[in-house]
């Protein structure tokens, strides 16, 4: 029997955390709001066909209507609507609207959004009255007949309406059709689907919408589900952003640490979400300048304060949850010395520090930039700049000669390193694939290299 | 059907904090239900499960594949929940734990209560738990499937044609370079990487979060940046909820501290905020966190009280009028004393005006911090007759200091509707030994009479007894009067009259045959059965030295 208590006090006490600060009122009250949302919505568009916007009868349930985005942006932070089939949800929860004579029901908002394509919307912040008439009178309109959703995002976007986001119109096939194959586990889709999440989280916070971190949380799962991709390390991706490749590689970085720390699963996938928006800061329209000289030309906050910047953003989450903490931590902190006189930065800040010094190093080419050479410089600053042990840790698992390290060998062919340390035995004799043989002619296949077993190293390609 | 039943079990449980509090005894029966289902469903092997939109189908292997659970309402559905957030299989083993069944409860039902859900869905949830007997499939970015894409599309939304790129210079300018020295590789002791773990985690979220805070609070204050206070008071909003929730008083203090030192950059912004740290659903969430076995609020509690200044005095009489637990209620009248007597006068307006709960309960709290105020207080609850009420009144009254307002309050309450406020108002009269009370009482017995009945007679009799045995014994006249016109005409009330007469003489010890006794014998040989068992208890009880009255 006290099992049985504890059981159900422990589960109790997750759930008051897991939704701490949300009472049980908190969803009849999304549901009410939510209701009287889609009757004023819709009340408008019918009201379109009669009147004119400008006309009076419009201000007060525009007003309305205002106030009721308002207070479910307070609660909740985005609004998401879905129209699907008959039902319209507010944030997962199923808005009840009788379709009454006088109308203002689910159904009728789902045919006026279906007219545009449009199965969904999310409001990034509260609309102002003005951008509300915008709103209805777009909806209104005639829709383009060949591409209605993205001619109405384009009238949307010229009005500074970029923090309404529109969705499609997704359907769930029903049981008996076709349920797809479960696709095999594929890390070049596994890398482009992440960097897709970070390209979109960068777009969305330009765009002034609110931070989404699930799909950066399951881009991070899908790391951890994969093996560890040495080549990634260094790549720079095709067809993304200079921006998400360094994101993602200092994002690998810094699960390695994790995993080399024996971090939990939890914890890993918190330590990956920091990563991922730990420059998010840039994408803060603040109007700062770039570093004399610069051919910088964005709205982006200057070097100092885009750490700041990027809590900001993603404080704008509504809702407690300890990731949220780390990351905006993380972004605080994360070019804060480890000596630094005010104190030791948060964990997962000192450690986005040694991935980003790390791939900054290496990226920006040049003299020294090889990752044996950046692990050299930051060798030198360990205990000062950087964690020792967190420095350690990543070079006992890069190697001494980190993946993406060009190396001559004694033969004179020249090899990149293509893998991470195996074990301390062979921590100094990597994996490598040829990429010039001692006439500086190129293999004319992959042809890999084992330093444990062959080959000696003769020097370093800077 | 067994796994049908676990399925439904398990749908139900988790729906089931949508309606009842956690600690709920209804909650109970959910998880026993769930348990003893999923527990017969195992016996016949693993579940193995293929999530569809609405249903969930069980794998039989050779056997085929039956239908287990549909629901097509997306709102209750545990099928479309799974769906949409990815997961294609679910595989419960056999020898799965309790502990990884009630974990997989707790993530259902955080997805199906949950209303601010950005953070998690049901695939990260499940991976997070590291279940090793709970195997969980998901497909990889799932994206459900337009009705028809757009032409010119790569994504399944419509960006803005508003972006902006990242500035070229990111990052830069690189922390100077130190001249490169040489690395290797040095074992890193596990009591060292244990260190390094232990600095982030469940037991840390409290701290980080206050840390945080604070760092944001330096961002506000620094003219150069433009965080401004709102990112503070949301923030601080948020760690509040979450301390209020995971029971961390001593934390919610410090954060108090922190929000005072805010309120001289926006009054206007962190007055409310302040205040919102000892409102009533923040007090209640405090009081319910104190084990019921405390005597008495914690430290921390009052220090919180003290830094935040607010009517704390309106908040717990609001509270008490909200809140049912005893030992919360317990707590809220020690915690009263802060500003009961400073506020007497408008506690006693709030106290007249308040439902009887509270105004017991005010009451009590007066007893408790001004035991020579009570009778002052309690005048003013008295004319509302209510017997619960009135019970404490008396209750309060005796355990106080005699002073001059009781007798007043004895007396008003005698004339109380309620039988058993009279009564308990006749014993406490009866340890006034004044010849006014006797006096008073006896009138009272006299010209109520008529109504009055036996249980209070009686009590009557005994306090007679007690005041004055002397006088008393005048009484027995009451019994047998004098004269035999007085004794067959029957005077009206003479009924009850003698019966206050009886329980009075039990009082009186004497002897077998005196002047008493005779009279007694004389009753009891008359009268009805009641009367007679009366009468005869009381001549053996004197004969025994008197009742103990």
């Amino acid at each position: 029997m006290a099992d049985e208590r504890s059981d159900q006090e422990r589960l109790g006490r997750a759930l008051d955390v897991a939704k701490a600060g949300e009472d049980r009122q908190l969803s009849a009250l999304v549901r009410e709001t939510g209701e009287q949302i889609i009757r004023l919505l819709t009340g408008c568009l019918r009201m379109t066909r009669t009147h004119a916007l400008n006309n009076r009868a419009f201000e007060d349930p525009i007003r309305q209507m205002g106030g009721a985005l308002a207070r479910l942006f307070d609660l909740l932070g985005a609004v998401h609507l879905v129209a699907v089939e008959d039902q319209v949800y507010v944030n997962d929860i199923r808005v009840r609207t009788d379709d009454r004579g006088d109308g203002g029901g689910a159904a009728e908002l789902v045919a006026e959004l279906r007219r545009h394509r449009v199965g969904g919307i999310s409001f990034h912040r509260p609309p102002p009255e003005a951008a509300l008439r915008v709103l209805v009178e777009s909806f209104a309109a005639r829709p383009d007949p060949d591409n209605p959703r993205r001619a109405l995002r384009r009238v949307l976007d010229q009005a500074e309406l970029s923090y309404v986001e529109l969705f499609g119109v997704f359907r769930f096939r029903v049981a008996g059709q076709d349920i797809e194959e479960l696709p095999d586990r594929d890390e070049a889709l596994v890398a482009e689907r992440a960097l897709g999440a970070v390209d979109e989280a960068w777009v969305n916070m330009g765009a002034d919408r609110l931070p989404n971190p699930l799909p950066m949380r399951r881009a991070v799962t899908d790391i951890l589900q994969s093996s560890d991709d040495a080549v990634a390390l260094w790549d720079e991706p095709d067809g993304h952003s200079a921006y998400s490749g360094h994101v993602l590689r200092v994002t690998r970085l810094c699960l390695i640490m994790g995993h080399q720390m024996g971090m939990s699963e939890e914890l890993l996938q918190d330590l990956g979400v920091a990563a991922m928006f730990h420059d998010i800061g840039y994408a803060s329209r603040e109007g700062g300048q770039g570093i004399a000289g610069s051919a910088s030309t964005s709205f982006a906050p200057p070097f100092e304060r885009h750490g700041s910047a990027g809590a900001r953003l993603m404080l704008r989450q509504r809702g407690f949850h300890p990731a949220k903490i780390r990351r905006a931590l993380a972004a605080l902190e994360h070019h804060k010395d480890f000596s630094a006189p005010s104190g030791r930065p948060f964990l997962f800040a000192r450690i986005v520090r040694i991935a980003e010094d790390y791939d900054n190093m290496t990226r920006r080419g040049g003299k020294d930039s090889s990752p044996a050479m950046a692990l050299a410089h930051m060798a030198a600053a360990t205990g000062a700049a950087y964690d020792p042990l967190l420095l350690q840790l990543l070079i006992n698992r890069l190697g001494r000669f980190p993946p993406g390290t060009r190396l001559k060998l004694v033969d004179g062919r020249v090899v990149r390193v293509i893998d991470l340390a195996r074990s301390p035995d062979t921590w100094d004799k990597p994996l490598c694939v040829v990429e010039r043989y001692g006439d500086n002619t190129a293999p004319t296949s992959r042809e890999i290299v084992d330093l444990a077993r062959t080959g000696k190293v003769v020097s370093l390609i800077r | 059907m067994a796994v049908n039943g676990a399925l439904r079990a398990l749908s139900r449980a988790a729906r089931s904090f949508l309606l009842y509090d956690p600690r709920n005894d209804a909650i109970r029966t959910f998880l026993d239900e769930y348990r003893a289902s999923i527990v017969a469903a195992l016996q016949f092997g693993p579940i193995e499960l293929e999530v569809r939109p609405f249903e969930l189908v069980l794998e039989r292997g050779a056997g085929g594949s039956e239908v287990v659970y549909l629901e097509r309402d997306r709102e209750r559905s545990l099928a479309f929940r799974l769906f949409r957030d990815g997961v294609r299989r679910v595989t419960i083993q056999t020898d799965v734990a309790w502990d990884e069944l009630l974990r997989l409860l707790e993530i259902m039902s955080i997805r199906f209560t949950g209303v601010r859900q950005q953070e998690e869905d049901l695939v990260t949830l499940l991976f997070k738990a590291a279940f090793r007997g709970i195997q969980v499939v998901a497909v990889e970015g799932f994206v459900p499937d337009e009705e028809q894409l757009e032409g010119g599309e790569d994504a399944h939304r419509a960006r803005s044609d508003h972006t902006i790129d990242a500035p070229r210079d990111w990052d830069l300018p690189l922390p100077e370079l130190r001249a490169p020295v040489g690395y290797a590789y040095k074992e890193v002791k596990p009591a060292w990487i244990a260190r390094l773990v232990g600095e982030c985690g469940s037991q840390t979220v409290a701290d980080d979060a206050i840390h945080l805070c604070a760092l944001i609070l330096d961002r506000v204050r620094d003219s150069a940046d433009p965080t401004d206070i709102d990112v503070f008071v949301q923030l601080v909003s948020e760690v509040r909820d979450f301390l209020l929730a995971d029971d961390q008083l001593d934390r919610l203090v410090r954060l108090v501290a922190l929000v005072q030192e805010a309120h001289v950059l926006s009054p206007s912004r962190v007055t409310p905020l302040m205040l919102s740290f000892t409102d009533a659903r923040a007090l209640r969430r405090i009081l319910h966190s104190v084990p019921p076995s405390s005597s008495e609020p914690p430290a921390s509690m009052r220090i919180l009280l003290d830094l935040v200044p607010a009517d704390h005095l309106t908040s717990l009489i609001e509270l008490l009028a909200l809140e049912r637990g005893q030992a919360a209620r317990r707590l809220m009248r020690q915690l009263l004393d802060r500003d009961l007597v400073a506020r007497w006068d408008y506690a006693m307006e709030r106290m007249a005006g308040a439902p009887s709960e509270v105004a017991a309960d005010m009451l009590r709290a007066v007893a408790y911090l001004a035991p020579e105020r009570v009778a002052e207080a309690a005048l003013l609850l008295a004319p509302r007759d209510e017997p619960d009420l009135n019970l404490e009144i008396l209750h309060s009254l005796g355990r106080s200091p005699k002073g001059p307002g009781r007798l007043p309050l004895l007396f008003a309450l005698l004339r109380s509707e309620w039988l058993e406020v009279r009564q308990k108002a006749i014993e406490q009269l009866a340890e006034i030994r004044t010849r006014e009370v006797y006096d008073r009482l006896k009138a009272a017995m006299e010209k109520g009479a008529l109504r009055i009945e036996p249980r209070e007679a009686e009590a009557l009799g005994r306090a007679l007894a007690k005041l004055d045995p002397a006088r008393a014994v005048e009484m027995a006249d009451w019994i047998k009067p004098k004269g035999l016109f007085n004794r067959v005409v029957e005077m009206p009330g003479r009924q009850m009259l003698q019966w206050c007469a009886v329980a009075a003489m039990e009082g009186i010890p004497g002897e077998a045959g005196d002047d008493i006794d005779v009279r007694l014998r004389w009753l009891a040989e008359r009268a009805g059965t009641e009367m007679h068992q009366h009468a005869m208890r009381a001549a053996l009880r004197r004969r025994r030295g008197g009742s103990r009255g």
